[in-house]
């Protein structure tokens, strides 16, 4: 046992200066000097697990929320103009990657006109984007990475989970209560688990982007853009640097810097082990919008995250 | 000079005090004598009433008539009639002494209760003083108003010079007066008050005749004032024959009030000087206090008066100032040296001289301040003025006037630290003229240590103390951190402030056995309760610091200072002054805190700079840990020179570390807390037995790895969670993490430290360490393993508790309660959480089914291992965690319902949720049948009962849902699978029908 135990101490030892060694040779830095968010976005699993086991346990499933995306289907499709080549645009786009998807529901995407860039997800398939976000993303490959973030959020249940006592209130005539009950949820759990629901639609359109022919690089890319926009609007001071305990826990989603620090590594290590592997970045293609089926631009492919 | 008054005033109510103090306790102890010869004389009649033979008589027909027999006459005279103290001191044998004379004399008590109650009460003594002398005074005074009065009616009768004629008869009628009647015994006193107002009245007629309207005839103001000058004559020599202090000080007093009344000029002021020069030489006469007071208070009064007629200082010349000052100083000089006379001599503290020449001296003060004109020259006449006083002192030292000689001596201080402030008009700054004053203080009471007059000694600490407080603040008003110059100034003075502080305590820490240090504490012992604590040894550390403040930047000053503090940390414990101990914990802590901020807040600082400056404080740590005895506390300290080294390693770590990578500092923190416990456990096997404290430093070590891996858990919160880069193809992170679980794992396989200080920690803290490394494996494996993993990354972890329960039964069987919370995580997750996920796995084993079913195997093989091993009898929560017990103790309870339960109901939910319904029958079926066969393994009915429930609602179901609903080749599957799996069921209970209901007959035994 005490040779046993010299041995592992001189394991710990020798494997604690190797990790020095790799570390000084290498230079790693972190994002942020300092942040709580990915502590909270652990705390919050078991949280959402529960969220998520109610959402189970309740007597509505899929098709409930495929009534209810249809209902709110209806209501976009009476106000958007589907000649409009942005909607053709965003909707071929759309049909790209809804192939993967596991819900019985008809993806949809709608453009709101607002020069902040955004998108959102409802349930049953429903997506919103605003003109402001395809004013700011420069790919086509991050406009894509986008839509399968949002895509995620219903593909992981996130938006069924949300308005969970709304369905089944619309589906025993109960109407009202369900979102007051869903008001509360949302008022009293969604901060402790939001950004965790944020981790995981992230995730989702990283393998999304890993399936489709579109370089893995534009999932940072799309992080990129939407945090030059904050930047250049003055939205990021050199205090977010550091570990704030109510900001990093309030915070709906991880700082940006995180995401983009994550997916640029697990971008680069996948094009470390795919070298010539050719991966469309689409850059005229967001500005012509015409999607790659459409308009296939050979410069467009690359071999490298350097694009 | 306010700050002269100040101070002198300070001293008068000090000495006041401390002589009210004596006089009070001198009082209080002539009221116990008293007290102590009231009882001892009542003792006495009582023993003299018991000697008395008509008493025994009495006693005795008392005895012969009562029922109780009387104790013995003899044994009441042996009786001591006081008590003797077992071991007398000197006061108490005088005591004895007293009381036995008082015995042995007989005094009647009545003799000594009469002279108690023949003493004046307050009332009396002042009606005798008012009317032995204030009626003579009063009545005089009344006696030239009236003649004044006479002279005013008769104005428009007769001339001015029959007025003046008229009242110089009046005078010389009370004169002649006297003259009749001294010769009478009874009428003397009233014949001498007579001939005092004959002066007055005639002294009234010279004023009039120079000045006073309606008596003044002669116009020339030479002759006037020659007039005067012989009434004021007359009426000194009044004063001189007068033989008494009354009639002197009131001759004097009308002779200045005369002169007051005149016309001022400086002649005037000059014969007020020789008036008062007069008066006071008449005090050297006798021992004329009172006389003295007045004359001195008369002149200072009239100087003002005179001042202020003239139009104040700015209508004086300088040679007129300068004159004035000249006169002030004589009078008030000779007015001093009344007192340097045998006459004073005693070793008693005498009030009421001591508190004329304090006023003297106050008046001489307050006399010069009225005739100084700013000049800079004026530090020579003071520093004279202080060597003449303390030349005095020595003087009356001689003399053996004690209170004269204390009194000069605080007067000679005063005037140097006025000297020093006067420097000001030199152009020297103010911080230097404070530093001058403090040396000079420190000079003084090292000085008057020598006399051994403790009044003195404590005036002169009180300085010491008062001005290094000013100096620090000085440093704090006038010092500028960037200016270079200043710094460099204020540190050289800071330098040479503590070596002379140091040098001081030293000194006198080592004068009669350290038994003066003790006056050098908070208020300098003038207070009843004193603190032993020096202050002038903790001002020692505190000028170091402030050189360490002020020139913080310069690096050969920062390695000065470190060697410094070094040097004090290790004469420290030799010189046994605390005061000089608290000020090195003070020094060592503020240098490493200013070196600190130095560092952190210097962004460009670089490794070499970091290790430079920050590498030479562990001298001072290391330093603390090697001469940690504290004689306060009589005992070693190491805590704070471990902690010291253990923070300083913290940050000097960070520091260099960071600018690398900021993922290396917590790895560090973690690898050093592995060394700090082994040398924890070196230090325990080189103690083991140690019958003396030497400052348990392994249970302090042991501190310190808490402290780094503490600090190492909030790192890793706060900075390693984020971090995604790779290192190879493995994340950073998880190579951290997995280093992290080693070594937890290794400090809690770590067997106890041998030594007994430690076991507190040992005992709450130390056993922790197992469920650390539990939460960090699960923390690691919810950031690093795939979600999808997750309900077989719990078993698995299960399993390793299952394990190390039973390899560590006493040790670790708590880790089978923490492994049946795995398990049920792991059900949950299967239940509600694996379908929910998104499945986009690379490979089919992703998928929710498979995972799953997986999972189950895996849940009921633990199951299994768990019911076989039954680890939960053996469960015991120790010390920190003992509140587990009861939950353990439900579990053991309950193990059947919980274990098994959970896991049949989540595989009927999961399999509803992930197969189609066509095939659920058949599943659920096939779960019963599971049930089936688990009731026979453990010969339980409840779950025989469960499983053939659920057979007839599977049976239900395939009748109502699976008939009408399924495809025909799904019906026959299922009726087929479900018709097997029944005939099995059938076939088991036929097999194991005894083994079925032995529980029942077990139930019945």
């Amino acid at each position: 046992m005490k040779y046993f135990r010299f041995t592992f101490l001189i394991i710990i030892i020798f494997a604690g200066i190797t990790i020095i060694t790799g570390l000084i040779i290498k230079r790693s830095n972190t994002p942020l000097n300092s942040t709580l968010a990915p502590f909270f976005q652990l705390v919050g699993e078991p949280i959402k697990a529960v969220d998520v086991a109610t959402a189970r346990v309740l007597p509505i499933d899929e098709n409930d929320e495929k009534i209810y995306g249809e209902k709110l289907a209806s209501y976009y499709d009476q106000r958007a103009n589907k000649s409009d080549s942005v909607y053709l645009y965003i909707n071929n786009l759309l049909n790209v990657i809804s192939s993967y998807s596991n819900k019985p529901f008809k993806y949809k995407a709608y453009i709101m006109s607002w020069s902040i860039p955004n998108a959102c997800a409802m349930p049953g398939g429903i997506i919103l984007v605003t003109e402001g976000l395809l004013k700011t993303l420069s790919t086509e490959g991050e406009l894509l990475s986008v839509l399968a973030h949002e895509m995620g959020h219903i593909e992981c249940g996130h938006c069924f989970t949300s308005c969970k006592y709304e369905i089944l209130s619309n589906k025993i005539d109960l109407e009202g209560i369900g979102e007051i009950a869903d008001f509360f949820n949302a008022l009293f759990f969604r901060h402790s688990f939001s950004k965790t629901q944020e981790a995981e639609a992230d995730a989702y359109a990283y393998k999304i982007i890993l399936k489709s022919s579109y370089t893995p690089s534009s999932v940072a890319g799309s992080f990129k853009e939407l945090l030059k926009y904050s930047q250049n609007r003055g939205e990021h001071s050199s205090s977010e640097q550091d570990a704030d305990l109510f900001r990093d826990y309030f915070m709906s989603h991880p700082p940006l810097a995180l995401r983009i620090a994550k997916y640029e590594a697990e971008s680069n290590l996948w094009w470390k082990r795919n070298t010539n592997v050719l991966k469309y970045v689409g850059r005229k293609n967001i500005k012509m919008k015409k999607t790659l089926k459409e308009l296939e631009i050979k410069e467009e492919w690359v071999t490298s995250s350097l694009y | 000079m306010v700050a002269f008054f100040i101070i002198l005033l300070f001293i008068v109510v000090f000495i006041i005090r401390a002589q009210l103090k004596n006089q009070m306790d001198v009082l209080g102890k002539k009221l116990s004598n008293t007290e102590e010869e009231l009882r001892i004389a009542s003792d006495r009649i009582s023993v003299l009433e018991d000697e008395n033979p008509l008493n025994d008589v009495k006693e005795k027909e008392e005895s012969y008539s009562g029922e109780q027999i009387s104790s013995s006459p003899t044994k009441i005279i042996e009786q001591p009639s006081y008590n003797i103290p077992k071991s007398p001191s000197v006061t108490n044998v005088k005591e004895i002494n007293t009381k036995l004379e008082l015995k042995t004399s007989n005094k009647p008590i009545e003799n000594i209760i009469d002279k108690v109650e023949l003493r004046p009460t307050f009332f009396q003594k002042y009606e005798k003083k008012i009317a032995e002398n204030w009626t003579g005074i009063v009545g005089i005074i009344l006696m030239v108003l009236g003649v004044g009065f006479l002279g005013v009616y008769t104005a428009l009768k007769v001339s001015e010079f029959f007025r003046f004629v008229m009242i110089v008869a009046c005078s010389a009628g009370m004169i002649g007066g006297f003259f009749f009647l001294r010769k009478k015994e009874k009428w003397i006193k009233l014949a001498l008050w007579m001939r005092s107002a004959g002066g007055a009245v005639f002294l009234f007629a010279c004023l009039g005749a120079g000045g006073i309207p309606g008596l003044h005839w002669i116009s020339n103001p030479i002759i006037g004032l020659t007039v005067l000058i012989i009434g004021v004559a007359v009426n000194l020599l009044l004063a001189v024959i007068g033989g008494k202090q009354i009639f002197a000080s009131l001759h004097v007093l009308l002779a200045l009030i005369a002169l007051a009344i005149a016309p001022q000029n400086s002649t005037m002021f000059l014969i007020a000087s020789l008036v008062s020069i007069f008066g006071i030489g008449l005090t050297f006469r006798e021992k004329w206090d009172k006389h003295l007071l007045l004359t001195i208070s008369s002149f200072f009064v009239y100087h003002i008066y005179w001042f202020i007629k003239m139009g104040g200082r700015d209508a004086f010349t300088r040679i007129e100032n300068v004159t004035g000052i000249i006169i002030v100083s004589i009078v008030c000089s000779i007015a001093a040296l009344v007192h340097y006379r045998k006459l004073y001599s005693t070793k008693e503290f005498d009030n009421i001289p001591f508190l004329v020449h304090l006023i003297n001296w106050l008046y001489f003060g307050l006399g010069i301040l009225m005739h100084v004109v700013g000049s800079k020259w004026k530090t020579v006449p003071l520093f004279i003025g202080a060597a003449v006083a303390f030349a005095l002192a020595s003087y009356a030292k001689k003399l053996k006037i004690r209170w004269l000689h204390c009194t000069d001596t605080l007067i000679a201080q005063i005037i140097t630290i006025i000297a020093f402030m006067s420097l000001a008009n030199w152009g020297i700054g103010y911080d230097m003229i404070v530093m001058f004053v403090f040396l000079e203080s420190l000079i003084y009471t090292a000085v008057i240590s020598f006399v051994k007059e403790d009044i003195l000694f404590r005036a002169g600490i009180t300085f010491v103390h008062l001005f290094g407080i000013g100096l620090l603040i000085s440093f704090i008003f006038t010092g500028d951190l960037f200016n270079s110059t200043t710094c460099v100034r204020q540190s050289i003075f800071a330098g040479i402030c503590s070596i002379s502080v140091f040098s001081f305590c030293w000194f006198i820490s080592r004068l009669e056995k350290g038994t003066w240090i003790l006056y050098d504490t908070l208020l300098s012992g003038w207070t009843m309760k004193t603190i032993e604590f020096s202050i002038t040894g903790l001002l020692s550390g505190i000028f170091l610091l402030a050189i360490s403040v002020f020139s913080h930047e310069t690096l050969a000053i920062h390695y000065a200072l470190i060697g410094a503090t070094a040097i004090l940390i290790i004469v420290r414990p030799k010189l046994n002054i605390n005061g000089i101990s608290a000020a090195t914990v003070l020094l060592i802590i503020a240098v490493h805190l200013i070196n600190w901020v130095l560092l952190y807040y210097n962004n460009n600082s670089v490794t070499k700079e970091i290790l430079t400056r920050g590498l030479p404080l562990f001298i001072l740590s290391i330093s603390a840990i090697k001469w940690d005895y504290f004689h306060l506390k009589k005992t070693h300290i190491k805590w704070f020179g471990i902690y010291l080294a253990i923070i300083n390693f913290i940050i000097i770590s960070y520091l260099v570390f960071k600018p690398f990578s900021p993922l290396i500092p917590g790895v560090a923190w973690l690898l050093t807390s592995v060394f700090l416990l082994e040398f924890a456990k070196l230090l325990s096997e080189k103690y083991k037995g140690a019958t003396i404290n030497i400052g348990e430093p392994e249970k302090y070590l042991l501190h310190g790895g808490y402290l780094l891996l503490g600090l190492f858990i909030f790192r890793h919160i706060l900075v390693h969670l984020q971090s995604e880069e790779y290192l190879g193809f493995i994340k950073i992170r998880f190579t951290i993490e997995i280093l992290a679980i080693a070594i937890f794992l290794y400090w809690a396989f770590t067997k106890k430290i041998k030594s007994e200080v430690s076991s507190k920690s040992w005992v709450y803290l130390h056993p922790l360490f197992a469920e650390l490394t539990i939460l960090f494996t699960i923390l690691t494996i919810s950031i690093e393993v795939q979600k999808y993993w997750h309900p077989i990354s719990w078993l698995i972890l299960a399993f390793g508790g299952l394990f190390l329960a039973r390899k560590f039964p006493k040790k670790l069987s708590r880790m089978s309660v923490y492994s049946i919370l795995l398990y049920w995580i792991s059900i949950f997750q299967v239940t509600f959480q694996l379908g929910g996920y998104e499945k986009l796995g690379n490979y089919w084993f992703h998928k929710d089914w498979a995972i799953g079913s997986l999972a189950i195997i895996l849940q009921f093989t633990f199951l299994y291992i768990f019911h076989k091993i039954a680890p939960l009898k053996e469960v015991i929560f120790d010390i920190p965690l003992n509140a587990m017990n009861r939950f353990t103790e439900i579990l053991r309870k309950y193990e059947d319902f919980i274990m098994f339960y959970p896991l049949i109901i989540c595989v009927a939910l999961f399999l509803y949720w992930t197969f189609s319904e066509s095939m659920l029958t058949l599943l659920w079926v096939l779960e019963c049948f599971g049930i089936f066969v688990i009731s026979i393994a453990l010969k339980q009915q409840h779950f025989r009962y469960s499983a053939l429930t659920g057979i007839i609602l599977c049976i239900i179901r395939l009748v109502f849902f699976d008939l009408s609903r399924s495809t025909t080749l799904v019906k026959a599957l299922v009726f087929l699978g479900v018709g097997i799996l029944m005939l099995g069921m059938h076939a088991l209970y036929n097999r194991f029908q005894d083994r079925l209901f032995e529980e029942k007959r077990d139930e019945v035994l």
